[in-house]
């Protein structure tokens, strides 16, 4: 078990070298993604400039507190994309062009090879401005930095990654089915959207779905709200999220055993 | 003299054609960009929503015309969408331009008509969708005044071509980057923030307004619609002429860019 472990690690280190040598071959590009990556989260900034400047209060959050959720949001997004991203081409090259067929034929599981062919090192900076932007809120707010911050920061933006890759992975199987036709995960990328404001501005139908079908207010919303406790009626809401996790986990993983046995080759 | 315009005129409609059939094609993946539009129209009406709720008019729009504005911004999105840039640098990294050169066709006007073509399909497929949502979910009236739903068709058509020429342009920089996936993603993100995508631009604070009015993205969404939204011709067929302005200045840029690039082009195989 610990020597199976040990080799999926150092497989893991080697498949990374290998996709940013592939990276590096055309330098003046990766600096231009490096810069330009944290673009959408700097015009996401701006755009919360832009409603503040118009509104003192969003739903009884003010600028600096809403910037926490934008903060909480755009690193766990940032972290999804870094080591997730390559869900994204399932339907739309893996399975279309038969690319899965190299790794049915290796010794490793097929699902870690999926996600280890790329690691997205651009949305790096994507990583850093969320993490600035949780610490300077703070900070302006006069939240105290403290371990238990730190701590229950980590633990729940990587139980929010790892939700999203559970609700990515059913979404994406089912082009095991589909092929070519649908594929969803322009529509999940666009829910992104809702995990950047307080949830008070929606009706009450948007806050069930997103709190437990698609559980995108996990991502900035409910944790920020449990360390300022500015709504008061979902402050413990935050505690759903281990449970969700797990389910959209298992029940992420069967959808792909099932759809990976239905798969069929499409090239030659 | 007319013969040879016509002949000349038939082969770009034949690709309007061509790429207008091509949407019905793939009607699918259409449908799934709507409804990821759609996602992004519900939350930014929300937001805007519950702020004018509470300040009931803010810089002469009032909620349900900022509801109007969000959709018909969601349906020019829909409708401009393109991948030429991409297509181009593609076409420049394996050498395939080759086979373009050798065409009877000019290769800026090549992908200018198809992203046209493709837009009007997009225009008879998406925009009733967009609309019956617009209309189910969120109260919308659409007042009918055929003035100025002629002149706003008109200036889609425009902002349509300047989308294309800015996509075009950049493809065309990739003759010297070679992979350019950074330079189209900075385009796209600055492009969703100052073409008035999200918001009004009259909402921005001044210093950004201003940097708005030096860019050609303004008159992708924000003009046409201001065009939908006010009632005097005199201010609309300025608004025209701004947009005419930036198609002429982007297609003497892309002309320039393009003689520039094929002189010194190189394929390396072929």
């Amino acid at each position: 078990m610990i020597k199976k472990a040990l080799k999926y690690i150092s497989l893991y280190f080697k498949f990374n070298l290998l996709y940013i040598k592939t990276q590096l071959m055309y330098p003046k590009d990766f600096i231009i993604w490096f810069i330009f990556g944290s673009f959408s989260t700097i015009i996401n900034i701006f755009f919360m400039k832009v409603i503040y400047y118009n509104t003192p209060l969003l739903g009884n959050w003010d600028y600096y507190q809403t910037l926490m959720i934008l903060g909480y949001s755009s690193t766990s997004i940032g972290l999804f994309n870094i080591f997730f991203i390559n869900i994204f081409s399932l339907g739309s090259s893996y399975i279309i062009e038969g690319k899965l067929d190299k790794f049915l034929i290796r010794p490793i599981n097929v699902l870690f090879q999926l996600l280890v062919e790329r690691i997205d090192l651009d949305n790096i900076s994507e990583l850093i401005i969320g993490v600035f932007l949780i610490v300077y809120s703070a900070l302006k707010i006069g939240y105290e930095i403290n371990v238990f911050l730190i701590l229950f920061s980590i633990v729940f933006i990587i139980f929010s990654v790892f939700t999203l890759l559970g609700l990515f992975l059913i979404f994406a199987s089912t082009n095991f089915w589909l092929q070519e036709k649908i594929n969803f995960i322009p529509i999940l990328y666009s829910l992104f959207n809702f995990s950047r404001f307080p949830i008070t501005i929606f009706n009450k139908k948007i806050k069930l779905i997103l709190t437990f079908i698609m559980p995108y207010f996990y991502l900035g919303y409910y944790p920020v709200n449990f360390l300022l406790k500015i709504d008061t009626k979902y402050v413990y809401t935050i505690f759903y999220q281990p449970i969700l996790c797990l389910i959209f986990l298992t029940i992420g993983g069967i959808v792909w055993k099932i759809g990976l046995s239905k798969y069929e080759s499409t090239s030659i | 003299m007319i013969k040879l315009l016509k002949n000349k005129l038939e082969k770009y409609f034949s690709i309007i054609k061509i790429n207008f059939s091509k949407v019905l094609v793939y009607k699918y993946s259409f449908l799934i960009e709507i409804i990821s539009l759609l996602f992004q129209f519900t939350a930014s009406t929300y937001i805007w929503k519950y702020i004018l709720e509470n300040s009931p008019q803010i810089k002469n729009y009032s909620i349900s015309s900022l509801t109007n504005y969000l959709l018909f911004s969601t349906i020019i999105k829909s409708i401009t969408q393109n991948t030429t840039s991409m297509d181009i640098e593609k076409d420049i990294r394996t050498g395939n331009i080759y086979n373009f050169l050798i065409l009877p066709i000019d290769y800026i006007y090549l992908y200018l008509f198809r992203d046209i073509g493709l837009s009007l399909g997009r225009i008879f497929l998406n925009s009733w969708l967009i609309i019956i949502y617009g209309v189910v979910f969120f109260d919308i009236n659409i007042c009918f005044n055929i003035l100025n739903y002629s002149l706003f068709f008109i200036s889609i058509i425009f902002s349509i071509i300047i989308y294309s020429e800015i996509s075009i342009l950049i493809g065309l920089l990739s003759f010297w980057t070679i992979s350019q996936n950074g330079l189209r993603y900075a385009n796209s993100v600055i492009s969703a923030f100052f073409s008035g995508s999200l918001i009004p631009l009259d909402f921005y604070p001044d210093i950004l307004k201003n940097i708005s009015l030096f860019l050609p993205y303004r008159s992708i969404i924000y003009l046409p619609i201001s065009v939908l939204q006010t009632n005097t011709i005199y201010s609309n067929l300025f608004q025209l002429l701004i947009q005419f302005l930036w198609v002429s200045v982007l297609f003497f840029i892309n002309n320039k860019l393009k003689i520039k690039a094929f002189n010194s082009l190189e394929i390396v195989g072929g």
